[in-house]
């Protein structure tokens, strides 16, 4: 009886050794790739893997890790028993990518097979209509100059381009569209002539692209830049991001305290005359530097202490031009120490 | 004796199991390897560079995501150029520029690729000194280093 017993123990012990042994989670995705094959007209993708636990355990699924910031991933549920099935949904933004956009999944989980298992997400991305060039830098511009550029458009499905308006944001903006020869209608330009009239200013206008039929844009041209004036300042605003600095090596250290703006006379012929730079904040000291008589200087500020918190002030330098006798630079300094 | 041979028969199990390596640990399977960035050695800020660049202060980090991705939180003193919004925003951070401006670039993922196209367009309009920090808003979190919220100052 007693041996009978230790018999039955021991099979018992036995089986649950092997039990135990075999015993795991097995993540199973029905397709571990989503492809959504060609796309056209979207900025985002969203879809669902399927999964389930054939395992013989519980499983548990972490939080999914998408490889990009531009896809986001949940998981449902996230504890399975064995047989059970459970969802995985993404979305994915594609922006205004072109060709194939390929991101990744990782799905972290308990299953000692595959403890990350890799999920891939693949969109062919077809743009309806190709414009080239979207964005012109027309840098700095003097009053009365007259630009001129050309952007081109085609459709790309194969249909008729139908371009019918090319309106812009300002008075200062005229359009003119034509068919591209020989395109069948697929393709047309778009002249943007752009004139420096009105104040001096950054400028960012913006072309709205209209085709037969629909009532919003299909896109955007943007033609930006600076009307200058008599003089040019670069950069127009000084900006100290600065951190801790117990961190920074003291021979660096001046570098970080110092910042400079070049100003340069834009209309040839002019003798440009600059004096009196002056600083509103009372750590920053300024200097003037001639690099070319009448023509280009340099401001130069200098921190003569770190700061300890953020502030603005402005930089005042009087110059001999009766249109503008005199010119501001903002200053902004911020501050964020660490800890 | 009993247990000695319940770990035998235990063992002798996983030796056949497939999914096991014969050292009894999970294999590892390889994970698919990130398409390798279309950058040269010379467009790569290292994380330790990044940190000193922003200590300074003497480095302009460009945040490449979406408008609503730099609010939820950015690298402290970083401005927002979402990629895709480049032609109108171009215009808010070019006064602070200069040609020679050292600036950072950065979005979020080893694969997030915003960074990448955004250091193409500003090389593009003439400012050689564009790198990326790969990965950029999620290493720099993890570093623990400062970070923002809210839109741009």
């Amino acid at each position: 009886m007693n041996l009978r017993m230790a018999g039955s123990f021991l099979a018992g012990l036995i089986v649950f050794g092997v039990a135990q042994a075999g015993a795991a989670p097995l993540l199973k995705f029905d397709n571990v790739v989503y492809d959504f094959g060609k796309t056209q007209g979207i900025s985002t993708v969203t879809g669902t893997f399927t999964f389930q636990n054939d395992g013989d355990a519980e499983l548990q699924i972490r939080k999914p890790a998408p490889t990009c910031g531009c896809t986001v991933a949940a998981v449902k549920p996230e504890t399975l028993a064995p047989g059970a099935k459970g969802e995985l949904v993404f979305s994915l933004n594609v922006g205004s990518s072109r060709g194939v956009v390929q991101k990744h999944i990782a799905v972290p989980s308990n299953d000692p097979v595959n403890p990350t298992l890799q999920l891939t997400i693949r969109v062919d991305v077809v743009q309806m209509y190709e414009i080239t060039p979207q964005f012109f830098a027309l840098g700095d511009l003097t009053p009365g100059t007259t630009t001129n550029v050309t952007v081109t458009v085609k459709r790309m499905d194969g249909k008729p381009l139908q371009l019918v308006s090319a309106t812009a944001s300002s008075e200062f903006v005229h359009t003119k569209i034509a068919e591209v020869e020989g395109s069948s209608g697929h393709a047309s330009t778009v002249n943007i002539e752009f004139v420096a009239g009105g104040e001096l200013r950054r400028f960012n206008e913006q072309i709205n692209l209209l085709v037969e039929g629909q009532t919003t844009p299909i896109s955007a041209v943007n033609v930006q830049g600076r009307i200058v004036g008599e003089l040019a300042v670069t950069p127009e605003r000084l900006v100290w991001g600065i951190g801790s600095l117990d961190r920074i090596p003291a021979a660096r250290l001046e570098t970080m305290l110092t910042r400079s703006v070049r100003i340069t006379a834009s209309k040839p012929g002019e003798s440009l005359l600059l004096k009196n730079p002056v600083s509103t904040l009372k750590d920053l000291n300024v200097e003037l530097v001639t690099l070319e008589t009448g023509k280009t200087y340099m401001v130069v500020a200098k921190l003569s202490n770190a700061p300890k918190e953020s502030e603005q002030g402005i930089i005042t330098i009087d110059t001999n031009l009766p249109s503008q006798p005199q010119l501001q630079v903002p200053v902004s300094i911020n501050v964020i120490q660490r800890r | 004796m009993i247990v000695a041979a319940s770990l035998l028969v235990g063992l002798g199990v996983n030796a056949f199991r497939a999914d096991l390596a014969p050292s009894g640990q999970p294999r590892r399977l390889p994970l698919v390897t990130p398409p390798k960035a279309d950058l040269a050695a010379g467009e790569i800020v290292a994380m330790t560079e990044a940190e000193q660049l922003w200590n300074e202060g003497v480095a302009f980090f460009l945040d490449s995501r979406t408008s609503a991705d730099y609010q939820a939180g950015h690298i402290a003193h970083a401005h927002s150029l979402p990629d895709e919004d480049f032609a109108s925003r171009y215009g808010d951070v070019e006064p602070l520029l200069t040609r020679d401006a050292e600036i950072i670039v950065y979005c979020d993922g080893v694969e997030c690729d915003l960074s990448h196209r955004l250091l193409e367009k500003l090389r593009a309009l003439g400012y050689p000194r564009v790198r990326v920090l790969v990965n950029g808003w999620s290493e720099w979190r993890k570093a623990g280093l400062p970070t923002a919220t809210g839109a741009q100052p």
